[in-house]
């Protein structure tokens, strides 16, 4: 029996798609076989072989919401979703309770405004609906939800990992609600993409049959999740509890799944056994089904691999055929789909089966009904929904009426950091880090790392492998590889899915996405790129250190501001805790290419240095690739590794305010410090440094100087303020990364000394710290819209 | 004719990552260091069907071994 501290519940749904703008009509038009698949009305096919999509036409309160102007229509969708899930669930305005989190799961973002940026001579009011990171904001800020806020960035398996990690937050005890769930709108980006790709169908998409190609949909699913606890102490209706989930790595190709389904059944298998449920209980599997060659022959094979022989009654369905596929909101859709079937007990069909088609199934399909044409009724107690993704993720999670077996995840292993993976414009390896701080070197001119021949060199990696990648996945590639090198970690066949991979990222991919959408505006959807396009997913860097390395384990994409990238090691050592992975490289990962500096320019926040509190409205922007190898300690110390230092606490807070200000979230970064404090089971007096964010821009330093004074109070005179971003610039997730490593490395003593600040009542002070008088120091991070993650490292 | 093969070497070095100074016109590629895929070569036929106006389905692949066999090709069916 699953412990009832573990025991995760569904209490409220919103959903909205191409064939309803509610979870009912939705699900009762999908059981009657409804079909939103029309021809595209938003994005010009002109010269475009396929012209279909499952668009949201029928909507006309879309735009009612507050501050609707700073809103994509990604976060539009979302909201929509968001009050139904809310009232489903009878919540109100949470007034930034900072035991509710936000995860929100996302393909391609404020994909609208990035081709409205290019259709209208740069507006600048759509830079700020640009990033993935805006969606998980604008809910926390409609909602008033103050934990955890962030956005998964893991293409088609963002919506389920959003909800898997979701429960992970409350089995942790760190939540006790959490609003999930995915939202993507349609564009002309993924249009093109897939066009180019030849992976979009022509006809509607007939996943399991034809499987002659997608067709893309839009819309956004939201589950409202509490702990069992919190569910019963406010008289929740519970529509079901949500079990286990895995999500692994293929390690495979960018954008193919395997064929032999390796990761898609280890997926699939890790949802069965950390939900200790058997595969001949599951009664009901929401598969990702997208319609292409490639996903329904490998995931065909999971299916009967997996359950053939055990179970003879299993009824796989894709809902796709109906409300196309959703990219980052499938998982979430197709979620609530299953869980609407194991309520209502009716299955929603998978359409497009022709009598000569039927009798094609019959022979292939086995055991397993594929609900062909029509929905069929049964009693169920178990579903799954499955997800796989560019970058070779797959995500599976299963919901059931039973509370199952899930594993308990009692805080167990502790967290050892044993090597680093640095790109930065100072340089790309370790040693030269410690001697840009010896030397107190800064960052001259353009802030801007470069990867190139001698690292492929070093890292030995071929150039058809990373010729394909675009300078964020290269960097992300060659600081993740950097990372494993340093630790002296070996990829084995026997410790590829103990070993995940945990990238965060402001903008992610966001600059690749804008010269994609650059080009087709200017030529047409039809002249997308084949080559550029799996490089416009925020996952595929994550992706691409799973192909260069061979993890198999673990992989997510974390996107929210700057402090995603301590958000992502945040996320590292709740699974490294859980036991889920033995070792996980965290990575902070942000370019600067041209674009990314002419849309920060647009922001009006870019200066020429960096200087912490130097009251200026600006800061330097630079970029990096920051990997941190972060081990169970026992693991690490049974391969002899080298221990840099401890993870013993973290904290994550959020504070709403206008996404891309940060003014008056203060109480965010309060929270988060209390919470990391409350995690490490130690108090204020323990700390004897901090690293901080403070970048030169006043907004920004003042939060991090009011913050502080408001948790130290009188100890902040004689705190040391370690800074990195004086020499590296602002290089968003990467130099938040940053300055994780840069407290590891004073606590280790491969940094003896380095100068810092004292915040005193008045005025700002220069100081010294030796490496000798740390013990605990307190590594923080901000984010646009209120968001903040501290850390606390340990000698 | 090496009019053709400088445009589809640019080609392939600025648009499909390939080291220029790595890449000749005999250079294989489907093989080595570069090993072209099937998306690689979506993009490379969509630029010579547009740049060259030559119809590009049901070429046989073994016109793309290198730059040479692929300029071949393209004076060979130019204004067909």
């Amino acid at each position: 029996m699953t412990l009832d501290k573990n025991r995760c519940v569904v209490t409220g749904l919103g959903m909205i798609n191409a064939i309803g703008n509610s979870v009912d009509e939705c699900f009762n038009n999908a059981i009657n076989s409804v079909s939103g698949i029309k021809e595209t009305k938003s994005v010009d096919t002109t010269d475009c072989y396929a012209k279909l999509g499952a668009e949201v036409t029928n909507c006309t309160d879309l735009d009612d919401v507050k501050n609707v102007g700073e809103l994509d229509r990604v976060s539009k969708l979302c909201l929509h979703a968001l009050k139904e899930a809310m009232n489903d669930a009878n919540i109100g305005y949470l007034n930034n309770d900072e035991r509710v989190s936000v995860i929100i799961g996302s393909c391609v973002g404020g994909v609208v405004s990035i081709e409205h940026y290019y259709k209208n001579n740069k507006d600048k009011s759509d830079i700020a609906k640009m990033p993935i990171g805006a969606i998980a904001n604008e809910v926390a800020r409609f909602s008033g939800a103050g934990g955890v806020v962030t956005n998964v960035g893991n293409a088609c398996a963002a919506g389920t990992i959003s909800i898997g990690y979701a429960c992970d937050l409350i089995r942790a005890g760190k939540a006790d609600m959490v609003i999930a769930g995915g939202a993507d709108a349609f564009a002309s980006v993924p249009f093109s993409g897939f066009l180019a790709l030849h992976a979009l169908d022509s006809n509607p998409c007939s996943p399991f049959n034809h499987c002659s190609g997608i067709t893309l949909g839009e819309g956004s699913g939201i589950l409202i999740i509490e702990s069992l606890e919190h569910a019963k102490k406010r008289n929740a209706k519970m529509y079901c509890e949500v079990l286990g989930y895995g999500v692994s790595s293929d390690a495979h190709h960018i954008t193919a799944p395997r064929e032999d389904g390796e990761g898609q059944m280890q997926a699939i298998n890790w949802a069965l056994e950390y939900s200790g449920v058997d595969a001949s209980k599951v009664g009901y599997v929401n598969a990702h089904g997208t319609g292409t060659q490639k996903n329904d022959s490998a995931e065909f094979l999971s299916l009967h691999e997996i359950f053939d022989g055990k179970n003879d009654d299993l009824c796989v369905s894709s809902t796709k055929a109906m409300v196309g596929h959703c990219l980052g909101a499938a998982g979430s859709i197709e979620a609530i789909f299953a869980i609407k079937a194991l309520k209502e007990g009716i299955m929603p069909p998978t359409l497009g089966f022709s009598e000569e088609d039927l009798d094609i199934l019959k022979e292939k399909a086995g055991k397993i009904n594929f609900l062909p044409n029509k929905a069929v009724k049964k009693e169920l107690n178990t579903v799954m929904n499955n997800s796989f993704a560019f970058g070779g993720n797959n995500a599976s999670i299963i919901f059931s009426k039973e509370s199952g077996n899930v594993r308990d995840h009692e805080v167990k292993n502790k967290v050892a950091v044993t090597g680093f993976g640095l790109v930065t414009p100072l340089g790309n390896d370790l040693s030269t880090y410690i001697k840009n701080v010896k030397e107190n070197n800064k960052v001259e001119g353009l802030g801007v790392s470069s990867v190139g021949a001698p690292d492929w060199e070093v890292l030995g990696l071929k150039s058809s492998f990373y010729r394909k990648l675009d300078v964020f996945c290269q960097m992300e590639a060659a600081s993740g590889m950097y990372a494993l090198k340093n630790a002296g970690y070996t990829v084995t066949d026997e410790n590829a899915f103990k070993t995940g991979i945990v990238v965060g990222t402001s903008e992610g991919a966001l600059a690749t996405g804008c010269l994609f959408e650059e080009n087709i505006a200017a030529n047409g959807t039809a002249k997308g790129s084949a080559f550029k396009f799996p490089n416009t997913v925020y996952n595929a860097a994550g992706g691409y250190l799973s192909i260069c390395s061979g993890i198999k384990g673990y992989n997510v994409t974390l996107a929210n501001s700057s402090q995603a990238g301590l958000q992502g090691v945040a996320y590292s050592m709740n699974i490294i805790r859980n036991g889920v992975a033995d070792a996980i490289i965290a990575s902070g990962s942000d370019e600067n290419i041209p674009v990314t500096t002419e849309l920060y320019e647009g922001l009006e926040l870019v200066d020429e240095t960096a200087v912490p509190y130097a009251n200026k409205n600006g800061f330097k922007l630079s970029d990096g690739a920051v990997s941190i190898m972060l081990e169970n300690e026992n693991a690490a110390v049974s391969r002899n590794a080298k221990v840099y230092a401890h993870l013993i606490g973290y904290g994550m807070a959020h504070e709403s305010v206008s996404f891309s200000k940060i003014k008056g979230s203060e109480a965010g970064l309060v929270k988060a410090i209390n919470s990391a404090l409350k995690d490490a089971n130690i108090n204020v007096s323990d700390i004897s440094a901090v690293v901080g964010f403070a970048n030169g821009q006043k907004e920004i330093d003042n939060v991090e100087c009011t913050a502080l004074k408001e948790v130290f109070k009188d100890k902040l005179n004689t705190l040391p303020i370690l800074n990195i971003k004086d020499r590296f610039g602002e290089g968003r997730a990467a130099t938040a990364s940053l300055s994780l490593v840069h407290a590891s490395l004073m606590l280790s003593g491969d940094i003896e000394k380095d100068s810092a600040y004292l915040i005193k009542n008045n005025n700002v002070e220069k100081t010294n710290v030796l490496s000798k008088n740390l013990e605990k120091v307190l590594v923080i991070t901000y984010g646009s819209g209120g968001s903040y993650t501290a850390i606390i490292v340990e000698r | 004719m090496d009019d053709i093969k400088e445009k589809i070497k640019w080609f392939i070095s600025s648009c499909l990552g390939v080291d220029k100074n790595t890449l000749f016109y005999d250079t294989p590629l489907d093989e080595g260091e570069i090993v072209l895929d099937s998306i690689d070569f979506i993009d490379l036929i969509g630029y010579i069907d547009q740049e060259f106006n030559v119809n590009m389905s049901n070429v046989a692949s073994s016109n793309f071994k290198n730059i040479d066999t692929i300029a071949e090709y393209i004076k060979n069916n130019l204004d067909k």
